[in-house]
């Protein structure tokens, strides 16, 4: 038996993404798949010319927590894990000298 | 990312150079809410598991247009959540809240599609292949350390 239906109303869709599934989230024979579709900024080529906007910061206060050891076999590089002071989660060194922000939907 | 996810981790992440954030763009309604939703309540519980559903939530990218409550517990449980506790933040308004901040977070940065890169403040859009990721991390790393 399916849970109930999840009733809270969440966020409104943004013009490029088609209609919500809202009360209707359940499982069904026939999903359709909309790609997304985008207006892009000039993809990314060999040496392309960066837009310079201003940086996005990434905190300087990250909660990290460090993967537990492996037991046995000397371990590999670790990497860390955490959440940025925004609570968006983070993976690798958190004093890396460079911050890679994926903006992604998983749809 | 997720093409090409596998290999900046391996050769910029694991190696110390990059941090890697996930940012999430909720531009696909409930769907897109809910499957982040699901990632940053395993995360909440342990950040290694938001990187598990992560991977899974990409991975079975198809099935999340019909996904309801039930897919995305096993999602996280199979990720390694506890139950329970999944549950709880995935009921809960407030985890529900933090979602949808970093999402208007985003929209005031200027992000309105997706996928995007942010690159030391630098913005790509589009999936580009690994190679020319890697050579836009390149020079972004020279540039960071000049």
């Amino acid at each position: 038996m399916s849970d109930p239906v999840d009733k809270r109303a969440v966020v409104a869709t943004t013009a490029t993404a088609p209609a919500a599934v809202g009360g209707a989230n359940v499982a069904s024979s026939s999903p359709t798949a909309v790609p997304a579709t985008a207006a892009l900024v000039p993809t990314v080529s060999p040496m392309p010319q960066p837009t310079i906007v201003e940086a996005a910061e990434a905190s300087e206060q990250d909660t990290a927590t460090p993967p537990p050891m492996p037991t046995g076999e000397p371990p590999a590089q670790q990497v860390i894990t955490g959440q940025t002071a925004d609570g968006a989660f983070f993976l690798g060194a958190p004093e890396a000298p460079l911050t890679l922000i994926d903006y992604s939907d998983f749809l | 990312m997720l093409g090409t996810e596998p290999q900046v981790i391996e050769n910029y992440v694991q190696t110390g150079r990059v941090k890697l954030v996930f940012w999430p763009v909720l531009n696909h309604g409930d769907p897109s809410v809910y499957a982040t939703l699901t990632a940053h309540c395993a995360g909440r519980q342990d950040p290694d598991l938001f990187w598990k559903a992560h991977e899974m939530l990409f991975t079975n990218q198809g099935d999340l247009w019909r996904a309801d409550r039930d897919y995305f517990v096993r999602t996280a449980v199979s990720a390694g959540a506890d139950q329970a506790a999944f549950e709880q933040c995935y009921d809960d308004q407030g985890a529900l809240d933090e979602v949808l901040t970093l999402d208007a977070i985003r929209l005031e940065r200027g992000i309105a599609n997706q996928p995007v890169f942010d690159v030391g403040g630098a913005i790509y859009g589009g999936a580009p292949p690994y190679e020319s990721f890697a050579q836009v991390l390149d020079a972004a790393l020279e540039t960071a350390a000049e």
